[in-house]
């Protein structure tokens, strides 16, 4: 296979394997306004959802993330999350901060 | 998409365009500059990078797309990996757009706006367009999207060309900035004792099944998780209600 077919076929797999999920939820929409019951037990969902995500992301890393600690990321989501409470919700010291504890961390244990 | 919108209004669109450089939108960039690092540090060209920026636009896929090919594994297995992360963009936009459209919007369109949709414009909109006319919504969204996307694909090809200089720990931090900013920012999007509920059995829920069904611990504790919130969510308000 060559380099360009390669290339547009990632692509493709990329777009085939996210799209139709966007396209469903167009589809499934359509008889439904903001505050109708499902679309609140969707969103629920939704939130539940990226909230598993993080989970993941953290415990079962891939790519560079996963040469890192698990310890350092722990802190470092901690950090930033007690730090977000503490400030009311202010998103970017509480970020700096986690990103920070987490650079620490790695450099402290490797 | 252009020719459809000439009920695009300029004010929104920049008002949407700024917001592309909020905090969320500058963690979301850093978010692609290291998904580009990632491309170029398991030797695949650029164009990939670009290419899946631009028609998946949806970060925690794509890593997970590369991550599988790079590793090896058979284009079924990446598929199937990569589908079970993206399957929270039909949550997403199911919930998206009774909040966006207009009654008029006709449904190509509506296709074509949810390829935008992710998890940092989900929370953006959701926290936006509410407080917006429901004719200004559709206008501030595009702003918002296209120019996120616009920088997103320069951070991408950034980070493809600074991975070499860059160490392993500065690597892993830049993707470490995705998982904060998603816990941070749905936390503060969580306002309704329902979506708190979430975000707390969203987490609880999510470590036991990763030990028990690795492949399936977003779903089931996303669903799981959000379903027992919205059903003690709504107990709660009717107890309230008498």
């Amino acid at each position: 296979m060559s380099n360009t077919q390669s290339v547009l076929l990632i692509v493709a797999l990329g777009f085939l394997a996210t799209e139709p999920w966007r396209w469903l939820g167009v589809a499934f929409s359509s008889h439904f306004n903001e505050d109708d019951e499902i679309i609140k037990y969707v969103r629920t969902i939704a939130t539940a959802f990226i909230a598993a995500l993080v989970v993941r992301l953290i415990f079962l890393p891939s790519g560079a993330l996963a040469e890192s600690e698990l310890a350092s990321r722990l802190v470092a989501l901690g950090g930033a999350s007690l730090l977000f409470m503490m400030m009311k919700g202010r998103l970017l010291p509480a970020f700096v901060t986690g990103l920070g504890l987490f650079l620490l961390c790695e450099f402290l244990m490797k | 998409m252009g020719k459809g919108c000439n009920f695009m209004k300029g004010k929104q669109v920049i008002a949407g365009a700024k917001t592309a450089l909020s905090p969320s939108g500058i963690v979301l960039m850093i978010a692609f500059f290291a998904f580009g690092a990632l491309v170029r540090s398991v030797d695949f060209p650029l164009s990939v990078g670009v290419g899946l920026t631009l028609f998946t636009f949806a970060i925690p896929s794509q890593i997970v797309l590369v991550d599988e090919l790079s590793r090896g594994a058979s284009i079924f297995t990446a598929v199937i990996a990569t589908t079970l992360t993206a399957v929270r963009l039909f949550p997403l936009t199911m919930s998206l757009m009774p909040t966006l459209r207009e009654p008029s919007t006709p449904k190509w369109q509506q296709y074509g706006l949810s390829h935008f949709n992710a998890i940092t414009v989900w929370i953006q909109s959701m926290n936006s367009l509410p407080a917006l006319e429901r004719g200004d919504r559709i206008s501030f969204y595009l702003g918002h999207c296209c120019m996120m996307m616009c920088l997103t694909v320069g951070t991408t090809i950034l980070g493809y060309y600074s991975a070499q200089h860059l160490s392993l720990t500065y690597l892993a931090g830049a993707l470490m900035i995705t998982p904060i900013y998603f816990f941070l920012s749905l936390f503060a999007g969580s306002k309704t004792f329902c979506d708190r509920l979430a975000f707390l059995f969203g987490t609880l829920f999510a470590i036991p099944m990763m030990i028990f069904f690795p492949d399936l611990a977003i779903l089931g504790a996303g669903f799981l998780g959000g379903t027992l919130a919205y059903v003690l969510g709504r107990a709660k308000s009717k107890v309230s209600d008498e």
